[in-house]
């Protein structure tokens, strides 16, 4: 009887033992799979709480818009009032802007040439070499802004090779160059002027640098153009020390 | 035969209480594994009432189940084929026919105990009668 007692009691505390792994490992699984769920769900309530978010934005941002809607009809019913008074500005302006020699201007006009005169600097040289002068058969500086002088009052528009002349445009020379705001010519210098035709030949060969060249034999001509473009001024207006009065 | 119904309590009592898990991707494995200790114990218990009971073959039986049937799972996993569910109706098997077997077991073992007490009880009587 207490054997069999003893083997009882073994196989109690195995059958105990096995029991409470199992219990173990139920409550694991058990465990295991409310993790599960409720991983699941912070999914969830995360997903709703970022769409909630975004749509308290998109309900913020739908009344910006909204605002600026009415910001913008507002600005431009100003707008109107302003449009007439803004037209009349940009006119001003770009009338202004061409006036300053900031505009490509076509137009009729005069297309003066000069040019050295080669062949008789050759001749004088070859017959009279102790009193040849090569100054006396080439164009100046002065002989160009002479006659750029000469004929602005009836020109709209004036370029010398290319370069405009504007109010701050010098003509001088270097050396042998003859520069035109600074940016070196040669010869054949080309004078293109837009304006009244007959006015512009008037000033031409009533100036006195005009008849002086053509008596000292340098190849000075003329040709009238119906139209003739002068091209912009690249260069800049810099103001350092004026100021405009108020 | 009490005991072993209070180690399962304090099992899950310990299991409650640390509350243990394991990475979620293992669950199948861990729930398929507790089918077949599930299996194993009451295997155990239908034993120890037909008093054909083997320590060696409840506790290779426990471990080894529970470990192919996990197996067996994680294959069904690799092939792309829900194997567990044949772990699933095995051991669900199983467990209903020992339930079935140790509900046997204890009805024939109280009608044991009852015709033991009255011919116990004849004897005392007859032993009287004998005085």
């Amino acid at each position: 009887m207490s054997n069999h007692s003893a083997h009882w009691q073994k196989n109690t505390l195995f059958l105990t033992f096995i029991s409470l792994l199992l219990g173990i490992m139920i409550m694991m699984a058990v465990n295991t799979n409310a993790a599960a769920e409720v991983k699941v769900d912070n999914d969830a309530a995360e997903l709703i709480a970022y769409i909630e978010n975004i749509e308290s934005e998109t309900a913020a941002l739908q009344e910006e818009i909204k605002n600026t809607r009415a910001r913008i009809e507002q600005v431009q019913a100003g707008q109107m009032e302003d449009q007439a008074l803004t037209s009349a500005a940009g006119e001003t302006l770009a009338e202004l802007n061409s006036r300053a020699g900031l505009t490509e201007l076509t137009g009729p006009g005069l297309i003066i040439t000069l040019d050295d005169n080669s062949v008789g600097a050759e001749l004088a040289q070859k017959n009279n070499p102790s009193t040849y002068n090569p100054a006396s058969y080439i164009v100046h500086d002065k002989d160009i802004l002479y006659i750029v002088r000469a004929i602005a009052g009836a020109a709209e528009a004036v370029s010398v090779n290319e370069i405009r002349v504007v109010d701050t445009t010098t003509i001088r020379c270097v050396g042998t160059v003859i520069l035109v705001n600074s940016t070196r010519l040669a010869p054949p210098y080309e004078i293109r002027a837009i304006g009244d035709i007959a006015a512009l030949t008037a000033a031409l060969t009533n100036s006195g640098r005009y008849n002086s060249l053509l008596y000292t034999n340098i190849p000075v001509k003329y040709t009238e153009a119906a139209s003739l473009t002068v091209p912009a001024y690249t260069g800049a207006y810099t103001i350092n020390y004026s100021q405009s009065e108020e | 035969m009490w005991l072993p119904l209070l180690g399962l309590i304090v099992g899950l009592l310990l299991g409650a209480i640390f509350s243990f898990s394991i990475p979620i991707v293992y669950a199948n494995y861990l729930a398929i594994a507790v089918l077949a200790g599930l299996d194993s114990l009451l295997g155990g218990w239908r034993a120890v009432l037909e008093k054909d009971f083997d320590a060696n073959i409840l506790l290779s039986g426990f471990f080894v189940n529970a470990i192919l049937a996990a197996a067996l799972a994680w294959l069904g996993d690799m092939l792309g084929l829900d194997l567990y569910l044949a772990a699933v109706i095995a051991f669900g098997i199983r467990i209903f026919k020992n339930i079935g077997a140790i509900r046997h077991g204890i009805i024939f073992q109280h009608r044991e105990r009852q015709a033991r007490k009255k011919e116990q009880q004849a004897m005392h009587y007859l032993s009287k009668e004998h005085e």
